[in-house]
């Protein structure tokens, strides 16, 4: 009975496009979009001086200041690539430097400099280079020029494997195991506008067994997924998952089984099919975004704030034990991650437990509110 | 018309959970994800002073004065994971060196980075005596700003788009329940009975959009802008083809899981190209090419011209042409449910 009704799910689940578009194109798109278009940026280079440019305008054309200018105009063009320009009218450049044309105006007069910069929309680069300015003129041209510090690199960096192709690969795939259970949600909320739920209710295997189903159901899709996104970043994107393997599996499984759960839970309680699906959208993107999974989890850790925040999400543990298993480090992070996945499960699933518990109690009520009117009836 | 509004308006306030979803859940929303979104282009520099020499810390104020990036004191045990786990970018590194008698630095990378030359020259050029010319520069004030809504932008525009297929959702539901044909009996035409319940649903998102603008005003957000009521007219502009959207999707498709279909398989991919899950200006140049197509794109394109130029007039284009599609997608709106009641 159960692999009948097991082998109907399953043909009902995989009959519907959308779901098979959830198992294998946004796994694959999430994945190879993240890990070339953010390429550039988990590098850093975010091309702060590219096409910078300075303007300086000339009070007087000599002294000391005008000299010190092009020691540091010398200097600074050398360690940016920021290329400077002589204007002749001060107002039209201001003008020019609030429609982004230059970082800012360097004004040089007898008695030192003013620097204007735009009040509106002053770029990182533009920060930088007004203050590396301010920082130089205050110096005398010998400081400028001669380097009293001994700049060398002799500190040995043991430098890290992650690049966004496996940074993506296995935070991104943790996104999309957590988005494919939107397609259970709704297959939750159908059986209950059908009210197919009832049915299960009072049959013999009950609302679990059904359940059950949709448990199985969306465990199989996950491994389907899995495997997808395992062969698509071996082959096309060149990343190796490396020896503990076993152990990424585990913790993307209890993970989906966490996910599942979870959105039995809103398909139950949901009021309506369109809100229903929204909030199991919002729970992904929110625990996707504060878990590493779209901004890159450094910059979230930086943040006061965020860097507490973040550990709300579990993605932020699975993806955090998935990147030092791939670095081949197992440590407390696994341990936490699977724990979390658990006790999330195990939380989602008292929730369940609990409203089913409700409606056996109603059911009950109603039933021997039906047996009394029907005995009352008999008895007039 | 005015029968439909009043009785749209009366579906909000039976299932409240409309007006959460349509006015303030996208409010709160965009407020968290200004703070949740860091994408930025400021660089993190650590510094590592482990001199005796008082003079080290003029080099510690030099790198402190940067604006643009970020400094943070590092302790040498954690140089190595904090360059490998790109929490900083650049470390600096101040020790004693007993044959000058004066503090030497190293600037540290993992495989390079755009601002360590910057970062070798601040350096190099700290005057270690401090006999300085003070105050010869004088800078410009500027107010100073908060939270940046460039970095949320995109998010904004995918939410409002999606908050809007509730009332596709609608439509489709009134349709199914035949309340859509005793409407039209009632003597409402087609064109009265779609644009009443967009108006609702524009004024309801147009409320959600000005309400986040006060609040960032109100919470000095940076609009980065001379004049910020363009950044406002561009996110009515929004909503306004968020409603558009979701009425041609509900007279194209037939259920309401159909237009889920649409949401996932035509909005997201839509919202990625545009820069919803990452920065625009960071994806390759065939990406933005496709993203270049889609209406996100014009509007946070509209935004970004406003910022950078500091005019309105710059962005009107693309204004036009996103009036221009609202247009379009209304008129296709309205010709298919005409045919559609017709049939």
């Amino acid at each position: 009975m159960f692999f009948e009704l097991m082998k109907k799910e399953l043909k009902v689940y995989f009959s519907n496009k959308v779901n098979w578009a959830f198992v294998v194109v946004i796994p694959l798109l999430f994945i190879g979009l993240f890990s070339v278009a953010l390429k550039d940026y988990i590098g850093a280079d975010y091309g702060t001086f590219d096409d910078g440019k300075e303007f300086y305008y000339l009070n007087v054309e000599d002294g000391k200041y005008v000299d010190r200018l092009n020691v540091i105009i010398e200097r600074l063009t050398e360690s940016t690539g920021v290329c400077f320009e002589r204007v002749y009218d001060i107002e039209q450049a201001k003008k020019d430097v609030e429609k982004s044309k230059a970082y800012g105006v360097i004004t040089v007069n007898a008695d030192g400099y003013d620097y204007y910069r735009s009040p509106y929309n002053e770029t990182e680069g533009g920060k930088l280079i007004r203050t590396m300015f301010v920082e130089m003129a205050q110096n005398e041209i010998e400081n400028i020029k001669n380097y009293p510090i001994v700049v060398s690199n002799n500190i040995e960096v043991k430098v890290s494997d992650v690049d966004s192709y496996a940074y993506y690969t296995f935070t991104a795939l943790a996104f999309t195991l957590m988005m494919l259970s939107v397609g259970v949600s709704l297959s939750i909320y159908d059986e209950r506008e059908h009210q197919t739920i009832i049915r299960y209710r009072i049959s013999k295997g009950g609302i679990w067994g059904m359940l059950g189903l949709k448990i199985v159901v969306g465990m199989i899709a996950g491994a389907l997924q899995l495997l997808i996104s395992f062969t698509f970043s071996t082959v096309v994107l060149g990343v190796k998952w490396g020896d503990k393997i076993g152990w990424m599996l585990l913790l993307l499984l209890l993970h989906n089984t966490f996910a599942i759960l979870m959105a039995i839970v809103l398909g139950l309680k949901g009021k309506n099919k369109a809100i229903s699906q929204d909030m199991v959208f919002l729970i992904t993107m929110l625990s996707a975004y504060l878990g590493g999974s779209v901004t890159p989890v450094y910059l979230l850790e930086n943040i006061p704030v965020l860097k507490l925040l973040v550990k709300i999400s579990p993605l932020y543990w699975t993806n955090q034990a998935l990147i030092s298993l791939y670095n081949d480090i197992l440590d407390k992070k696994t341990l936490y991650s699977a724990l979390i996945s658990i006790g999330l499960a195990f939380i989602m699933f008292l929730l369940i437990a609990v409203g089913e518990k409700k409606k056996h109690v109603v059911m009950i009520v109603k039933e021997t509110d039906d047996k009394k009117d029907k005995k009352e009836e008999v008895a007039a | 018309m005015l029968a439909v509004m009043k009785n749209t308006f009366a579906v909000f306030k039976t299932n409240k959970e409309f007006i959460m979803t349509i006015v303030f859940q996208p409010v709160l929303l965009f407020l968290l994800m200004s703070v949740l979104l860091p994408y930025t282009k400021e660089h993190s520099i650590g510094v590592c002073n482990e001199s005796s020499y008082e003079s080290s810390e003029y080099i510690v104020d030099s790198l402190n004065g940067l604006d643009g990036v970020r400094v943070e004191e590092v302790k040498k045990k954690d140089l190595n994971d904090k360059l490998m786990n790109s929490n900083i970018e650049v470390a600096v590194v101040i020790m004693d060196n007993p044959e000058t008698n004066s503090p030497v630095a190293q600037v540290i990378t993992v495989g390079g980075s755009e601002i360590e030359t910057a970062v070798e020259a601040v350096v190099m050029g700290t005057n270690l005596d401090k006999v300085s010319d003070n105050d010869i520069v004088h800078v410009n004030k500027v107010k100073k700003k908060g939270i940046n809504i460039s970095t949320t932008l995109a998010f904004m525009i995918f939410k409002t788009l999606t908050s809007a297929m509730l009332l596709g959702n609608l439509i489709i539901e009134e349709r199914r329940n035949k309340i859509r044909d005793r409407i039209f009996l009632s003597g409402i035409s087609k064109g009265a009975y779609l644009a009443g319940m967009s108006s609702v649903y524009f004024l309801s998102l147009a409320f959600g959009t000005t309400l986040f603008f006060v609040i960032g005003h109100l919470f000095n957000f940076d609009f980065g802008m001379k004049y910020t009521v363009g950044y406002l007219i561009m996110m009515w502009l929004a909503d306004l083809l968020a409603v558009a959207i979701s009425l041609c999707a509900s007279a194209l498709v037939k259920t309401e899981d159909s237009l889920w279909v649409f949401g996932s398989f035509i909005i997201m991919p839509m919202a990625l190209f545009s820069g919803l899950l990452f920065p625009y200006e960071f994806m390759p140049k065939s990406l933005k090419m496709i993203g270049a197509c889609f209406p996100n794109r014009w509007i946070a394109k509209g935004i970004e011209i406003m910022q950078r130029t500091g005019g309105l007039v710059e962005a009107v284009p693309y204004m036009l042409m996103l009036l221009a599609l609202c247009i379009v997608l209304f008129a296709i709106a309205t010709v298919k449910t005409k045919r559609v009641s017709q049939s």
